[in-house]
């Protein structure tokens, strides 16, 4: 029953059967959740479309109301070591606080055993996306953003026939060296860090301004034409957003797990700008959720 | 035309966007139901998806590639569906008797059985590959634009998919010989 030619056959079949209609509530849901949604500003987008997982929402909810209730905590009365809830005094007034600082917790995979804590100055945002976001004065925008890759394509803009193969290894030298050897746009030299104990490399990658804005002499994706970085586990394609954008980029190795986070900004933006995204990098804290390993 | 209705919603023309989406949805909610074998979830998926099409729409730099981008968008969604479904071990709805169309009675009772069961064993991303293929007629070269992954990629994938399939077809005809499990 089982030979290619009646396999082929049975899946046709089997997968011509099923429901073909579409039941009309969930098109009234998808437009009541439109007229809610924002647009995502199109020079960002990434061809990426993971939606912000539950774990997530729930880890940026927490981290809301952890910075509402230590912000509450600062305004209490008392709280100066002579009381606390239920002492108040009268005569003295709350301590003028300034607001706490925006706290971002990014992860490119809930499942994934890491999460990264930024802190950022005012003026950062998040939209409903894994990216950290502050409007730069040039128009465009700073980001912030960490990915898992898979592979890397040797030739962004011919990207077609480029990708690595074999695959580019798993540790984060394998893929520094990769980055380093890309020759169709400025790479630094990767420079070994430890952040908080993890050790990472550090490099920064930067697409000519050559280029047309549309990158209309490359090979053409899913989405029309475009300049490709890196694959993820899943499909994911990470691609530029045009020419002149600049990437510092962190490999970090979390307890086995490699991370990349990237700063992303552009030849718009002012040294102030770029200096603010590598700052909000240099003092980002790393944290590892793998189990730790048994005792001998 | 389409192409007008892209340009519209992607200026955030709500309405614009339900124009294009609207005509679009029983093929592509048919897609979700053969990848995830469930008409609450690929319900579930569908929305995501087109929300998700609205919310990144001005990404797509090409409104002619529309049609492919959503489907892109969608298949990947049903794999991060279909994944949480196979960690969190739910149990799927059988389809009613009477709900999907029958075109051809080739295959018995038995055959949709043991496709069933063999399919849902298969990792998301193999699931999606052989409804791209058999479902959708796209070659592995398609599936790998689609999927933006390496041609090789789509088709070790397909490969697999079928290896696997007809393990698990295998597998249960020795079950069914040995044991006179009934359909």
């Amino acid at each position: 029953m089982n030979t290619d030619r009646n396999l082929n056959r049975m899946l046709d079949l089997w997968f011509a059967e099923g429901f073909d209609e579409v039941n009309d509530h969930v098109l009234d849901a998808v437009e009541g959740r439109v007229r809610r949604q924002r647009q995502r500003p199109g020079w960002l987008l990434v061809w990426r479309d993971t939606p912000m997982n539950g774990y997530l929402k729930l880890a940026i909810g927490v981290a809301a109301v952890l910075v509402v209730a230590v912000g509450a905590w600062q305004l209490l009365p008392g709280r100066d070591g002579n009381g606390g809830l239920g002492t108040p005094v009268p005569t003295a007034s709350p301590p003028a606080s300034s607001p706490s600082p925006p706290e971002f917790t990014l992860t490119y995979d809930p499942e994934l055993p890491y999460l990264l804590h930024l802190t950022t100055p005012a003026g950062w945002f998040r939209d409903d996306s894994e990216y950290v976001l502050k409007k730069a004065t040039a128009g465009s925008e700073l980001a912030i953003a960490t990915w898992v890759v898979e592979n890397v394509y040797r030739d962004g803009c011919r990207w077609a026939d480029s990708i690595f193969d074999p695959p580019v290894g798993s540790s984060i030298d394998d893929l520094a060296t990769a980055f380093a050897s890309l020759e169709d746009r400025e790479v630094t030299t990767p420079v070994e860090r430890s952040l908080d104990g993890f050790d990472a490399r550090d490099l920064t990658m930067t697409i000519p301004t050559t280029f047309d804005a549309e990158f209309s002499a490359c090979d053409e994706g899913g989405i029309g034409t475009m300049f490709r970085y890196w694959t993820a586990p899943g499909g994911g394609v990470r691609y530029s957003q045009g020419p002149g954008e600049r990437q510092r980029l962190l490999l970090i190795d979390v307890d086995g797990t490699r991370v990349l986070v990237l700063g992303r900004t552009d030849a718009t933006n002012s040294a102030a700008e770029v200096d603010e995204v590598n700052s909000i990098l240099d003092a980002m804290q790393v944290e590892s959720l793998a189990a730790p390993s048994a005792s001998p | 035309m389409d192409r007008d209705l892209v340009e519209l919603a992607r200026r955030g023309d709500q309405a614009a966007f339900m124009a294009l989406v609207r005509p679009r949805s029983d093929r592509l909610f048919a897609i979700a139901q053969r990848i995830l074998r469930d008409v609450d979830r690929a319900e579930d998926a569908l929305q995501d998806a087109l929300v998700i099409a609205w919310r990144d729409l001005r990404g797509l730099r090409d409104p002619d590639r529309f049609e492919a981008w959503l489907r892109r968008l969608l298949v990947n969604v049903c794999i991060r569906h279909a994944a949480r479904e196979r960690r969190r071990a739910v149990r799927l709805r059988v389809l009613p008797v009477d709900g999907p169309a029958a075109p051809d009675q080739l295959l018995t009772v038995a055959d949709r059985d043991q496709l069933e069961r063999g399919f849902r064993r298969l990792p998301p991303e193999q699931r999606a590959v052989l409804v791209m293929h058999h479902f959708l007629g796209y070659s592995p070269a398609e599936i790998a634009e689609t999927l933006a992954i390496p041609p090789g990629t789509a088709r070790s994938r397909l490969h697999n998919a079928h290896r696997a399939i007809r393990a698990a077809l295998d597998a249960d005809a020795r079950v069914t010989a040995v044991g006179g499990r009934s359909a």
